[in-house]
């Protein structure tokens, strides 16, 4: 067999698993199912929620939020770099606000969201939240290393902005832009789904994990954390394959 | 008619031109000499529109082409797309053409980084003499070719002049004594 094939048995199959086999003995020796339940007692109650319309329409609502947040995020997070990096006065006016974003904890604009804008749009705003401040970072480092000396070269040559754009920005902003959108997605949703907990929208996954805690029924906390990990692996691998595609039609420009 | 009057350019304290004068004829190569620090790439980002500081009169070109000392070829660009991005959509066959008249038409679809650094050289010329200029500005453009590729490319230089000004710096006295031309010495 092969050193690749192996490596990937290895790691997408049998660590997987022994992690499982630790879960169970861990369960095992606890013996509560309210404290640590089974692994195959999650994956039943998992089953279960599968079979009912309820967990699609609640999955559906929780991905909705989280990724219309983390697109408006990108969106106005790329636009904030580019004008931050070509208009630098600009990034003196926006430098206080990108840092109290940073550096105030989530659940304070959890709370403060949801004093302003209720209990639906508190997730949306706060994937927006988590996602803008990266975005432009990212941006804005990635237009700031196009080489000043292309930059001479297309200005002597006059070439047009949008070719000027696709040539020396797009290649040089385009690594950067993928790196922090995967940051940004894990970041999403795990700030999303927090929101939602505290926030408890209507079918929402947070709601359900915030109910499961409230009635005990941890074996339900551990079966909708099962579901946020597996939709999180999958958007990523989704969002891997579409910036894999974008950055292939920046190389054929 | 493109000329400089009277410039000095400093960088910090220190003069690098002090009131200097050249006037260009309607085509033909005028030749810099002069070591180095002596203000030759200077003379020709002015030119160029690249340096804005400075004392004096300048009167440049609408369109320039310019082979620059380092190159500056774009490196996610294959090379005939690195010649196609400084033309209009109309002149696209152009970069075909001039790719084969600096013998890089094998090379259409490498990217510079994988070739030599007289392949680069020739491929900066093909993008130079692509371009639709009325003033040619070269930097020291033969200094990584062999002597058969100089020759080709002196020649493809005095081609080029003879419907437009070039301003070639350089070091090497023979490239301006195989040109015949008008030189230039700073010191």
């Amino acid at each position: 067999m092969k050193n690749s094939t192996v490596n990937r048995l290895l790691r997408w199959i049998l660590f997987p698993l022994l992690w499982i086999c630790v879960w169970e003995i861990v369960a095992l020796v606890v013996d509560r199912e309210v404290l640590v339940p089974t692994p195959a007692r999650v994956a039943v109650r998992l089953w279960e929620l599968m079979r009912t319309a309820d967990f699609w329409t609640i999955v559906a609502s929780s991905i909705w939020r989280v990724t219309l947040g983390f697109l408006a995020g990108v969106l106005l997070g790329t636009l904030t770099g580019i004008l931050t990096a070509k208009l630098p006065p600009s990034d003196g006016l926006f430098s206080p606000l990108l840092t109290v974003i940073r550096a105030t904890p989530v659940a304070s604009f959890i709370i403060l969201a949801l004093v302003w804008m209720g209990a639906e749009a508190t997730p949306v705003f706060i994937s927006f939240l988590m996602v803008f401040p990266i975005m432009q970072s990212h941006v804005h480092t990635g237009i700031r290393a196009v080489s000043p000396a292309l930059l001479e070269m297309a200005q002597v040559y006059r070439i047009p902005p949008m070719r000027r754009a696709r040539a020396l920005y797009v290649p040089a902003v385009l690594p950067n832009f993928s790196a922090g959108c995967r940051t940004c997605l894990g970041l999403a949703w795990k700030a999303g789904v927090a929101a939602e907990v505290i926030s408890r929208p209507m079918r929402s996954i947070g709601r359900e994990l915030h109910d499961s805690k409230s009635y005990l029924e941890t074996v339900d906390v551990f079966a909708w954390t099962v579901t946020v990990i597996v939709l999180s692996l999958l958007i990523e691998k989704l969002l891997s394959a579409l910036l894999l595609r974008l950055s292939k039609g920046g190389e054929r420009q | 008619m493109i000329s400089l009057s009277h410039v000095t350019k400093h960088f910090g304290e220190k003069a690098v031109l002090q009131d200097f004068s050249l006037q260009l004829g309607d085509r033909g190569v005028t030749a810099i000499v002069g070591k180095n620090g002596s203000g030759k790439t200077t003379i020709l980002r002015i030119l160029a529109g690249l340096e804005r500081k400075y004392a004096g009169e300048v009167v440049t070109g609408e369109r320039i082409a310019y082979v620059f000392q380092d190159l500056r070829l774009v490196p996610t660009l294959t090379a005939l797309k690195n010649i196609a991005l400084v033309l209009d959509k109309d002149r696209r066959g152009e970069a075909e053409r001039q790719l084969r008249a600096v013998g890089l038409e094998a090379e259409a679809g490498s990217l510079p980084g994988s070739l030599s650094g007289g392949m680069q050289q020739r491929l900066a010329l093909a993008r130079a003499f692509a371009f639709d200029s009325d003033l040619l500005l070269l930097d020291e453009p033969f200094s990584a070719l062999d002597e058969a590729w100089k020759r080709k490319m002196l020649d493809a230089v005095r081609d080029y002049a003879q419907t437009r000004p070039v301003v070639l710096v350089t070091h090497d006295m023979s490239d301006v004594a195989y040109l015949n031309c008008r030189a230039v010495r700073l010191d």
